[in-house]
């Protein structure tokens, strides 16, 4: 391939899979690793690195809005990035293990894996109904897990608060972890950990969410960046591309029938995950 | 400034540096010399220690440097931001959060001062 070709390759793919990920809340890094390792051959490792480096980008690109509109809950985030950070620690180091024992065929397992946890979610989002909101803990007063928002479609401001800050720390020590294993953001089980564990507003729970996957993944990308799986031009060229899909994807978001989307990411992401799997078990 | 519109002009800042880098990186990559614009080429970071990148751009600004720089700017941004988040919740004196965010910056440097796994 000239570079120029492979340039344009590069950047289309990871501007349609930056788009989708924005679309349907997973991010880019499901979509992109898949198709690098199995369409464009790039080394698993490279895949991961690229992946992971541009969701550093979409985070910043994306959360500045919310951020600004406080949707962004920065105070709970904050305090969650703890868990984060030391997962993503632990994740990258664990992959770092791997990848250095030539094992790179377990990667591939466990990304087929968490690719059909993830389809299961999604189909999940589309059937979950309004539970009802558990009453303030100790912790919502001793962390001051309190916040308030502007909902622009109810057209009123929403008060809320946050509980059981424990059990949303665990699970977003695993978001962290399958982060930094795997070099993708890992907003799915971040939003997980605050809207079902912590039982926040899934408006702020998505937007804290963006704005915590930047922290996140500096963190194993600087273990990355150590073990070389950082290959310049295809992680620029994806951190480009992933931007613009998913700068274009929020612009679209707020038309779009979520219903139909959900559907056809929940087929490509079985499909993805399947031929990880294979490809893991038969390479 | 409230610590949101602070974190706001940070990742703002971060993004744009981070952009014009990578922008500036791949046009020289595409017009120059191209060894390294090949999915398995043997170019990666870890020949460009994060901790040298600062003495060897400004001797010999090559594409790949820039690239790394662009690269660079873009963990750095998360890293500015919760010292940033550190130095506010000391000035507030909220203990709580400052003891949180510290550990976070703590476990960022960790990751990037750690040496790597060879077996």
């Amino acid at each position: 391939m000239s570079p120029d070709f492979l340039f344009t390759v590069l950047l289309l793919v990871s501007a349609v899979a930056g788009f989708v990920g924005s679309l349907t809340g997973l991010g880019g890094g499901v979509v992109l690793v898949p198709v690098y390792t199995l369409v464009l051959g790039v080394p698993i490792e490279y895949a991961a690195g690229a992946s992971l480096v541009s969701t550093i980008a979409t985070s910043l690109g994306t959360s500045v809005a919310y951020v600004r509109d406080r949707i962004t809950n920065v105070r709970i985030g904050m305090s969650l990035e703890v868990a984060t950070s030391l997962g993503a620690l632990t994740g990258s180091l664990a992959v770092a293990l791997i990848y250095s024992l030539g094992l790179q065929r377990l990667v591939y397992v466990v990304f087929g894996a968490v690719l059909l946890l993830s389809s299961y979610t999604q189909m999940k989002v589309l059937t979950t109904a309004r539970r009802a909101r558990p009453p303030p803990d100790r912790w919502t007063k001793r962390l001051r897990l309190y916040g308030r928002y502007y909902d622009a479609l109810e057209g009123r401001e929403v008060e809320y608060y946050g509980v059981r800050w424990w059990l949303g720390a665990l699970v977003m020590f695993s978001a962290g972890v399958v982060s930094g294993f795997l070099g993708i953001g890992g907003g799915a089980l971040k939003v997980l950990a605050m809207d079902w564990a912590m039982a926040l507003p899934i408006k702020v729970s998505t937007a804290t969410s963006n704005f915590m996957i930047g922290v996140t993944a500096a963190t194993s990308s600087a273990v990355y960046w150590t073990h070389g799986y950082i290959q310049p031009f295809l992680a620029s060229a994806t951190a480009l591309g992933v931007l613009l899909g998913a700068f274009a994807g929020s612009r679209i978001l707020p038309r779009l029938k979520s219903r139909s989307v959900r559907l056809i990411f929940t087929a490509i992401l079985i499909i993805l995950g399947l031929q990880m799997i294979l490809r893991g078990v038969w390479s | 400034m409230e610590l949101e519109d602070l974190v706001v002009l940070v990742m703002r800042a971060g993004l744009l540096v981070s952009v014009a880098l990578l922008i500036g990186g791949v046009l020289m990559t595409l017009l120059g010399p191209t060894g390294v614009a090949d999915v398995r080429s043997p170019v990666n970071s870890s020949a460009y220690p994060l901790s040298r990148l600062l003495h060897t751009l400004p001797s010999a600004p090559s594409a790949v440097a820039v690239m790394f720089m662009g690269l660079a700017a873009l963990l750095a941004t998360p890293l500015i931001r919760v010292t940033l988040a550190v130095l506010e919740f000391a000035k507030e004196g909220d203990w709580i959060y400052l003891g949180l965010t510290f550990l976070v910056l703590l476990i960022l440097l960790i990751s990037l001062f750690l040496p790597s796994i060879r077996v």
